[in-house]
This record gives structure tokens, C-alpha cells and sequence, in this order.
């Protein structure tokens, strides 16, 4: 064996406590509380956002709608309905809509357009025209002169069909003959006496006498049946004169009525025409509607069938879909629940004796026609996962007119008649708002969806950290503050909160813009506060919050440390050993994560060059594991494998992973123990290891650092710091770190330590104590290094190998016979 | 009711005369009206006329129906059939109608004369009500033998239309004077209607509504009186059935002969 003596001429040193977390410098902050500071209008960091937004509120072009997009809580929603209320306060005030009755075709109700609080006036003109006309023309009709003139008209028609039988009657009689009623009509027969002859008697007459009556009675049949036979057309003459006489006095009731309103409305032409219809329907239809009205009554003591809903004049009512009559400026409509008919309205129904019923005064408006005019802020997913909500809207901008259908109508689920009310003109500009997925997928996937949302406004979830902008996320505590009623904050609470927001960043030198979880913590430090009788928010409320939020979900943190102590799972943080190594995983809890030190092991042996990774050939590795794993074997095999082949066989495990595995977080953790496994040279488990890799041995960046670091802290802390323990790290996550204050107290103390690595090679060096070596000139590590002895047991792996494949050729010779089989 | 309001009702009972050509439903709907309030029990009669039935025994007889252009054979067999279809319907419109008022009623089928049967229900402590129509000579019955009979009759006629209004009472010198303002305040009491009592004749037909150029020369709403709900008067008030004739024919509203054996 040869030994391996090259040690590294100058060691890696740690990171300085300082670098380890990046303070707020208290001299930035030139204010005792936040009360003092005045509101921010608008969210920092979003100033390309905002730009976006101005630009599509602004642009009245068809297709210049908006997606707002970016993680969630970076309060997208609230700032675009900040911008857009603040826009359409100086604009004018949306048109009002409403439904009236279709005269023509009931079932089509017009939509007629007026201006701003013209609609409650019509609506209530049409409800008092109603309502005198429902007392003022029973009581006409009931009147003396209305019931004299139908009484003259009834006693002409009564006369004129009186006489007309009287005239029978008396030629009857002037023969001897009596006209007689019978229950169905009349019959002739004659008379004796003035009463009908006994039919015996008749029977004795003599046969000329009988004869003659027959001929007489012949012929009054006749002229009976002419008479008859004019009734009809007297009945109608009669109906159409007490109809005439009707609709004079009717007209003459509602003219005056109607005039007035029409004064009120001269310069509406559609709502002219509106009432020019009402006129004539209300003369023609008044009577049979106030019968219906009297119908319903008796249908309540339930002694007639169903009518309709409402009354029957409910067909003169003025459905006021859209207009309140107090709106200052363009609406701004922001609809939490876009369901199809919450967006595009829907006709609604009464049950009624069984049966469902509906007019058009049950036409319920969408959130489409109330920002008609305006704005519409809607949640994409919402709206996507409404079923038909998204092809409505679509539809509906398309068209530029908005169709109420209900969900039946539109798959064409139900054929029965329903109302098909007019379509209204659409004008509004439709802000979604969204994750970046939904608006990347969209575009991906949906043709129309850009040409219908020509601008993108995208949210980021940082801001950069400076001391300018640490005054900036001041005055923004400070307004949250305020708008919650909040204590206001002093400024080593304001600090804390900064240096909170760069750690929620997971970057020293960014600040998050994910407000939700910012307003989370200073809500409950003002709890913490209120309770300690305090008057502001101080440092260790916010502390106090953090700490609780971390201590509320930390259980499953707890449970992974304690199951390392007992040792269930095994993590050495002490020691060496060959092929194994710490690395480390961070877990995701939603709103919390945290990092946990897991166990690689390597084991190699002779074989045809190829890495197993057990964690992919299970399926518990992700693809970018995977990927990782077949980096480092380039790695390995651009390193040693240029002059022989690769002749080994190494697996890499995961060990007591019972989940999935992904990332290439571990790729370089891997690539350690691989090392370690073919050299046989051990590595210390005081020091855990996070990175990815790269081809040329490049140590890049990964996430979640600093979960990591704390994760391998708590485990060693709880065993004991020595000052051997420590984490290694890519260098360029330097500018990520936001360390726990006891991590850096422990760093500052050389109880714990950070260290940065650029390449793989700093990496071997930290964790075995040796030099690996550089490639010389002759093409091979210098002796005594770390590669030098990879190389050296690689080249031994190929020899064996070829060894082995010659004598199993010669094996096979010898086994054939003289025809070579 | 109590006891003592039901001793003193005005009739024993409430007769309506009911016949396959009028119909009557309107007397029906006002003899109810007066049976619940006034009598103590309603009785319908149904006139299957005898003329017709005789009419029927002529083989040549034929009957030109009203809905029908054409003549039809007329038999005993087919007037059977319709009178008793008629019956049936009068039956089903009286059950209807004493059902609401929780009446106690009778209905009985008669084959004989409408005048004969009027005359013979006009008993004392009756009111009798029938629709007055063409052909059906009331006033010359009331006139002549029944004009005589103690019971009330009362007549809705072809122009009459049930509808709330005042009580019109015609005060005569007449023997059943009396009785009739009795009844007369009584039923504008019960309607909680005014009463509104005339003296003469011309004034009170004037405010029926009757034109008769003999009486009074008629001006359409030269009365000042409201359109009546029932008019009340004695049976003898009469000058002539031709006045009485115009009455009952014409008349706006239910007119109630009030007869000597009427309880006040």
C-alpha cells in the first residue's frame, strides 16, 4: 500500500462570524418608531410591476388586458386594486343597464343603456306608474261613466239579440205557432190557447191543418236559424266594442302617465321607444292583467292555478342591473368567486307549484357588467378551474358584448325555453392575477390568451438590501402597521423585521417582498407586545414571533433530531470514515422548512466504469438527482479515466432515505465519498457538505443554506460542539447566508464553522486533510496526493479487468472442441 | 250564530227556482248570499218545464241549437238527456256554492211550470229567488195569483250585477211598508252598506236605472244615488205589471220583493 502523505499547504480557513449573517445597520434608520414614518403608496421592488400595470390600465386597445403574475403573498391583488382604484377615481363614472320586458318576443328582454342614476330613476317612475295604475284603473273601470257606457253597450247587443228572437216570435205567433227554449235552443210548436197544443190533439187536427203548421214551422226554422246564425258576429261585435271602449278609457288613465315619464326621459330615445311600448301593451293587455292580478289573489287562497313570479304587472318593471346611482368614477370590480354566472350573470328561477319559473326581472348581473365601463380583477386559477368560466370570459372579450347563458345552455344540456336576454356591449379591462405557472402555461397552451392579455406584469418576491431601501421597508412597516392597527415598531424591531425579510429572501442581500409572511410576524409581535403591556413593537417581539411561528411548526424538526440522538438514524459528527460521508437535505413544510444531515455512503469495486445510484434505480431519485449522479460520473471519469478505462463498479446510496431524493444538492457530497471509497482514504463526519457539481469540478450553488448549516448545527450542538464541526459550502452561496444567532455565536466562538469551497479540490482537502493534487505535465497527480492514489487504484481496477478478460478468453478456448464450438 | 240570532231570522228558508234554460246561477249566487245571512236553510228547485217535454211529443219537432246553424230531431229520449244533464250542472253549482257557506241545502227535480212552481213557494217566511229573463212573465204571475202569496221574492234581473252598494228601500204605504224597512236596515246592516230610502216611485226607479219615458224622463246619471247593491220594496208597490215587467228586467241591481209574511 502506498501511503499518502501530501498535506495542503495553506488550509481553507472558516468564514468570519460576521459573514455569517448580515446585520441592519441601525444607523440606516433615522426614526425612533414607525410611527413617525409616513405610508408608502405603492410595494417596493415592484417598480416594473407597477410600470406594466400603468401601461395596460391606460392602453384602451381591444386585447391590452393584464396578467399579474408572481409568488403568492407578494400582494399582487392588493396592489393592483390600489393602482386601478386610483386610476378610475378620475374617470368617468360606468354607463347604468337595464332589463326591461321584450313586448315583441317576451322571452328576449332588451337591455337599454342610460346614464349614470338615470336607471333608479326609471325604475322608480315605472314602479309608481304601476302602482297608480293598479289603483287609479280598477277604480276607472269600476267607475259610474266606465259602467254606464258598458252597460249601454251590453243593453244595445242584448237588444239587438232580443229582437232579433222577438221578431220570431211574434211571426210564430201570428201562425199559432210558440217558440219554445229549450235547453240547448228552440223548438217550434204549436199553440192552443196560448199554451202548447197537446200533441194528441194536434194529432186529430186534419191532415191539411197539420200539414200547414209543418210548412209554417218549416219555414220559421229558417228564419230562426238566420237569426242564430248571427250571434257569433254579434258576440264579437260586442267583445270588440267593450274592448275599444276598454283600451278609450284605459288610454286615457295611462296616457297621462306614460307622458310624464317620457318628459322626464325626452332625451333618451331608447328608453322613448321603451315607453311607447309600454303605452300600447298597458291598453291593449291592462284588463287581462288586472284580471290575472285578481287570479293570483284567489291563487293564494289557493282556489286558481300557478301564474307567473311576481304580479302581473311585473312585466312593466325596470330590472336595474347595473347602476346604484352613487358610483364616483370608473368601477373596479374585483370578484373572489368567478364562478360562470357570478362572472357573466344568469337567469335565475322561482319555484312555484312545482314548477320552475322565470321573467326578466330575475336576470341577476355578473361581475362583468359591473365593471362594465371599468375594471375586473380576477384570480386565474379561480377562473380556470370554474367550469366554462374561462371560455366565458374569453368569449365575452372576444365579442366585446356580454351573453348571459347558463351552464345547461352552453352544452347544450337543456332544451327547454328560457330567456335569452340581449347581449350588453362590453368596455372593461380584465386584470388576472396569478403564479408565473399558470401564466407560462397559458400562453403555452391556450392560443387566444395572447391576444387577449397582451400585457405581462410580473411580481418578484425580492427586493435588493440597501442602506437606502432598509428606510424604504421601514415606511412600508410602518404603513402595514397602520392600516392593521398595529403598535408602530421602534427601529431595532424594524431591524429585526429587515434582517427576518432577508432570511425569508434566503439571501443576506435581498429583502422578500412576500408581505403575507411579513404582516404574519409583526401581527403577532404586536400580540406579544399588546400582552406585555408594551407601547411599541420592540426586537424581541419580533424575535418572540419568529421564534413561536418556528416553535408551532417544528415538530417534525424535533422528531428527525431525536430519532439522530437515539440513534435510529445514524449520523457520525465524529471520527472518519472511508467512503461516507454528511450531507444535507432540506425539508419543505410549506410555510416552514428545515434542514436535516443525511448519511452518503460509496462502495466500489471492480467493474465495467459505471456509478450506480441506487436512490434513481429504486425510483427515489429525481430526475435533477439523477442528473447530478451522472455529472460526477463525467467528473470521475474525465479525471482517471483518460488513459485506461474506467474499470470499477461504485454505488451511492442515501442512507435510511425513505422518501424521494432531489436535487443535485449532493452531487458534490457524492463525488466526496466516491473519492473516498476508491482512495480508501477516510473522511471526517464532523463536517457536512452541501453543493452541486459540475463537470470540471466546480462547486455551484445550491438552495436552502442556511436550513442545512442549522440543520448539521442542531445535531452537533446536542451532542456537544468541539470545534471540529462544520459545514462546507459552495462559495457562492456566501451572499445567502442569515444565519440563527446561536449558529454564528457558535462560529464566533470557533465552536462551529462555515467553510467555503470553490472547487471539488478544496472540498477533498477540508475533508480528508490531504492535498488531491494537480494533473503534472506527464499526465499523471503528483505522488503522495489524493488523486495520485485514485489514479493508482483505478489503474489497478483496469489491470485486474484486463487480467480477468484474458483469462476467461483462454477459458473459453479451452473449452472448445476442434470445430471451435 | 246563537240561538237567539237564529230565531230571529226573517225567512225559514231560502228557495231558489233553477231552469234548464237560464241556468240561474246568478239567483242561486244571491239566494245563497240571503240564505246565510237571513234564512235557515236553502232549497233548489230545478224546473224541467213541461212545455218542453210536450214540445218533444210532436214527431215532427225539431230544435235549432244556439252553438249549431243546423236543426236537429227532437225527441222525448234527447230533451231527457239534456234536461238531466242540466239538472246535474245546477246540482254541482249549488253543492259548490253551499260548501262555501256551510249551508244547509236540498235540491229537488220538478217537472212542471216555472210560474205554477213560484207561485207555490211564495209561502210565508219563504224567499224565493229566481233570475228573470225573456219569456218568463214574473211580473204577470206576481201580479196575478202569487201576487197575492205572503212570501218574498227575490228577482235578478238580466241587467243586474251583484256588486257592493248601498241598500235602496222604497218606502210605500203599502201593508208590508213595515217589514220591508225592517229587512232593509237589517241587510244594510249586515253588508255595512247605508241605506238609502226613497219615496217616490219615479225617484226609485231612476235610481235602478230603469228608463220608462211614463214615470220619469230618463237622463243617464241625472241621480246623484250610487249604483245600489240591492234594491227593497213591497210586493204590492206596483201600478201595473208593465212597471213591474220594466223592474225585474232592467234593473241594475238584485230587487227584493218583500212579502207579507216576512218576519221584521
Amino acid at each position: 500500500m502506498v501511503m499518502v502523505t501530501s498535506m495542503p499547504d495553506t488550509p481553507i480557513a472558516p468564514l468570519a462570524a460576521e459573514r455569517l449573517y448580515t446585520n441592519c445597520d441601525l444607523s440606516d434608520l433615522r426614526f425612533e418608531t414607525t410611527a413617525t414614518l409616513p405610508d408608502l403608496d405603492h410595494v417596493p421592488g415592484q417598480e416594473r410591476a407597477l410600470e406594466a400595470i400603468r401601461f395596460g390600465a391606460h392602453m384602451r386597445r381591444p386585447g391590452y388586458n393584464l396578467f399579474v403574475f408572481g409568488p403568492p403573498g407578494t400582494g399582487k391583488q392588493n396592489t393592483v386594486l390600489a393602482a386601478l382604484r386610483d386610476k378610475a377615481k378620475g374617470e368617468p363614472a360606468a354607463a347604468e343597464w337595464a332589463y326591461v320586458h321584450n313586448f315583441q318576443t317576451a322571452h328576449k328582454p332588451v337591455a337599454i343603456q342610460l346614464p349614470v342614476g338615470r336607471g333608479r330613476e326609471l325604475k322608480k317612475q315605472m314602479g309608481q306608474l304601476v302602482e297608480d295604475i293598479r289603483t287609479a284603473l280598477p277604480a276607472v273601470l269600476e267607475g259610474e261613466e266606465h259602467q254606464k257606457r258598458r252597460q249601454a253597450i251590453e243593453d244595445t247587443f242584448r237588444e239587438r239579440q232580443e229582437k232579433a228572437f222577438e221578431k220570431v216570435r211574434e211571426a210564430a205567433a201570428g201562425r199559432g205557432i210558440a217558440l219554445v227554449r229549450t235547453p240547448m235552443g228552440f223548438a217550434f210548436a204549436p199553440m192552443q190557447d196560448g199554451e202548447i197544443q197537446d200533441p194528441e190533439v194536434f194529432a186529430k187536427r186534419p191532415v191539411s191543418e197539420r200539414e200547414q203548421v209543418q210548412r209554417d214551422i218549416e219555414e220559421l226554422q229558417e228564419q230562426l236559424a238566420a237569426v242564430i246564425k248571427q250571434l257569433p258576429r254579434w258576440e264579437k261585435e260586442r267583445r270588440e266594442a267593450l274592448r275599444t271602449l276598454g283600451r278609450e278609457t284605459t288610454a286615457v288613465t295611462v296616457g297621462q302617465e306614460i307622458d310624464d315619464i317620457r318628459a322626464a326621459f325626452s332625451d333618451l330615445p331608447q328608453v322613448m321607444q321603451y315607453l311607447d311600448a309600454v303605452r300600447a301593451d298597458l291598453i291593449e293587455n291592462v284588463h287581462t292583467l288586472l284580471g290575472i292580478e285578481h287570479a293570483r289573489e284567489q291563487q293564494e287562497q289557493g282556489l286558481v292555478g300557478p301564474a307567473g313570479p311576481g304580479g302581473a304587472f311585473n312585466r312593466y318593471a325596470v330590472n336595474l342591473i347595473v347602476g346604484d346611482g352613487a358610483s364616483e368614477g370608473a368601477p373596479v370590480v374585483f370578484e373572489d368567486h368567478p364562478t360562470l354566472p357570478n362572472l357573466i350573470g344568469r337567469v335565475e328561477h322561482l319555484s312555484h307549484m312545482g314548477a320552475l319559473i322565470t321573467d326578466f326581472t330575475l336576470i341577476k348581473p355578473g361581475a362583468l357588467h359591473r365593471a362594465n365601463g371599468g375594471y375586473l380583477i380576477l384570480d386565474a386559477l379561480k377562473v380556470l378551474v370554474q367550469p366554462m368560466a374561462w371560455e366565458a370570459l374569453k368569449r365575452s372579450l372576444n365579442a366585446r358584448q356580454i351573453t348571459i347563458e347558463s351552464l345547461g345552455q352552453t352544452l347544450s344540456l337543456i332544451s327547454t325555453v328560457s330567456l335569452e336576454p340581449q347581449p350588453i356591449p362590453l368596455d372593461v379591462k380584465v386584470v388576472l392575477y396569478g403564479e408565473p405557472l399558470i401564466y407560462y402555461l397559458l400562453n403555452h397552451l391556450d392560443h387566444e390568451f395572447g391576444d387577449l392579455f397582451k400585457v405581462a406584469a410580473e411580481f418578484d418576491d425580492v427586493m435588493e438590501r440597501a442602506p437606502a431601501s432598509s428606510l424604504v421597508y421601514a415606511r412600508l412597516l410602518a404603513t402595514m402597521a397602520r392600516r392593521e392597527s398595529l403598535l408602530p415598531l421602534d427601529r431595532a424591531a424594524v431591524a429585526r423585521t429587515i434582517e427576518h425579510a432577508a432570511r425569508l429572501a434566503d439571501d443576506a442581500g435581498k429583502l422578500t417582498t412576500r408581505l403575507e409572511a411579513v404582516g404574519d410576524v409583526l401581527r403577532e409581535a404586536d400580540f406579544y407586545a399588546r400582552e406585555a403591556a408594551g407601547i411599541t413593537i420592540a426586537a424581541d417581539h419580533i424575535q418572540k414571533a419568529i421564534d413561536a411561528q418556528i416553535r408551532r411548526a417544528d415538530r417534525l424538526r424535533e422528531r428527525s433530531l431525536e430519532f439522530i440522538d437515539r440513534r435510529i438514524v445514524l449520523v457520525d459528527t465524529e471520527g472518519s470514515a472511508v467512503g461516507q460521508i454528511n450531507g444535507l437535505s432540506v425539508i419543505d413544510l410549506g410555510g416552514f422548512s428545515f434542514g436535516r444531515p443525511t448519511r452518503i455512503t460509496a462502495r466500489v469495486s471492480l467493474g465495467g466504469g459505471k456509478v450506480i445510484d441506487i436512490e434513481r434505480e429504486v425510483e427515489l431519485g429525481g430526475p435533477i438527482h439523477s442528473k447530478g449522479v451522472l455529472i460526477l460520473s463525467a467528473l470521475l471519469a474525465s479525471r482517471f479515466g483518460t488513459e485506461n478505462p474506467l474499470s470499477l463498479s461504485a454505488s451511492l446510496v442515501f442512507e435510511q432515505s425513505y422518501g424521494g431524493v432531489e436535487g443535485d444538492s449532493a452531487s458534490a457530497a457524492e463525488y466526496f465519498a466516491l473519492i473516498s471509497a476508491i482512495t480508501e482514504i477516510p473522511i471526517k463526519q464532523s463536517l457536512a457538505v452541501t453543493g452541486s457539481i459540475n463537470q470540471h469540478g466546480v462547486i455551484q450553488a445550491i438552495g436552502g443554506v442556511n436550513e442545512k448549516i442549522e440543520g448539521f448545527f442542531d445535531v452537533c450542538q446536542r451532542r456537544g460542539l468541539t470545534g471540529a464541526h462544520g459545514v462546507l459550502i459552495p462559495s457562492a452561496n456566501v451572499r445567502h447566508l442569515m444565519l440563527r444567532r446561536d449558529v454564528v455565536e457558535a462560529c464566533r466562538r470557533g465552536l462551529f464553522h462555515v467553510y467555503l469551497i470553490e472547487r471539488a479540490e478544496d472540498g477533498l482537502t477540508l475533508l480528508t486533510g490531504l492535498t488531491p493534487g494537480t494533473l503534472g505535465s506527464d499526465g499523471r497527480f503528483p505522488e503522495g496526493t489524493l488523486y495520485r492514489r485514485a489514479a493508482d487504484r483505478l489503474a489497478a481496477f483496469a489491470r485486474l479487468r484486463r487480467a480477468f478478460a484474458a483469462s476467461s478468453t483462454v477459458a473459453d478456448e479451452s473449452g472448445k472442441d476442434e470445430h471451435g464450438k | 250564530m246563537t240561538q237567539e240570532d237564529e230565531s230571529r231570522r226573517p225567512f225559514e228558508r231560502a228557495v231558489v227556482v233553477l231552469d234548464a234554460v237560464s241556468g240561474g246561477i246568478a239567483a242561486l249566487e244571491a239566494a245563497s248570499a240571503f240564505a246565510e245571512a237571513m234564512a235557515r236553510r236553502l232549497d233548489v228547485l230545478f224546473i224541467e218545464e213541461e212545455s218542453v217535454h210536450r214540445v218533444a211529443a210532436f214527431p215532427f219537432a225539431r230544435e235549432l241549437p244556439l252553438r249549431e246553424s243546423a236543426a236537429r230531431a227532437l225527441d222525448a229520449t234527447t230533451i231527457a238527456r239534456d234536461l238531466r244533464m242540466a239538472a246535474e250542472r245546477a246540482r254541482a253549482a249549488v253543492e259548490t256554492a253551499a260548501k262555501t257557506s256551510w249551508l244547509e241545502w236540498r235540491f229537488e227535480v220538478i217537472r212542471g211550470r216555472i210560474d205554477r212552481t213560484l207561485a207555490e213557494a211564495c209561502l210565508s217566511g219563504t224567499l224565493v229567488a229566481v233570475e228573470a229573463r225573456q219569456g218568463l212573465a214574473i211580473e204577470r204571475m206576481l201580479t196575478a195569483g202569487a201576487g197575492a202569496a205572503a212570501g218574498s221574492l227575490l228577482v235578478v234581473g238580466r241587467r243586474a250585477a251583484r256588486r257592493p252598494g248601498p241598500v235602496l228601500l222604497h218606502c210605500d204605504n203599502s201593508g208590508v211598508a213595515a217589514s220591508a224597512q225592517a229587512l232593509a236596515r237589517r241587510i244594510a246592516r249586515e253588508s255595512r252598506q247605508p241605506l238609502l230610502e226613497i219615496g217616490s216611485l219615479g225617484d226609485f226607479l231612476t235610481a235602478l236605472e230603469i228608463p220608462h219615458p211614463q214615470l220619469r224622463p230618463w237622463r243617464p246619471g241625472a241621480t246623484a244615488v250610487p249604483r245600489p247593491g240591492i234594491a227593497v220594496v213591497g210586493r204590492t208597490a206596483w201600478p201595473s205589471a208593465d212597471h213591474l215587467g220594466l223592474v225585474l228586467g232592467l234593473a241594475t241591481c238584485p230587487v227584493l220583493m218583500v212579502g207579507q209574511g216576512t218576519r221584521q
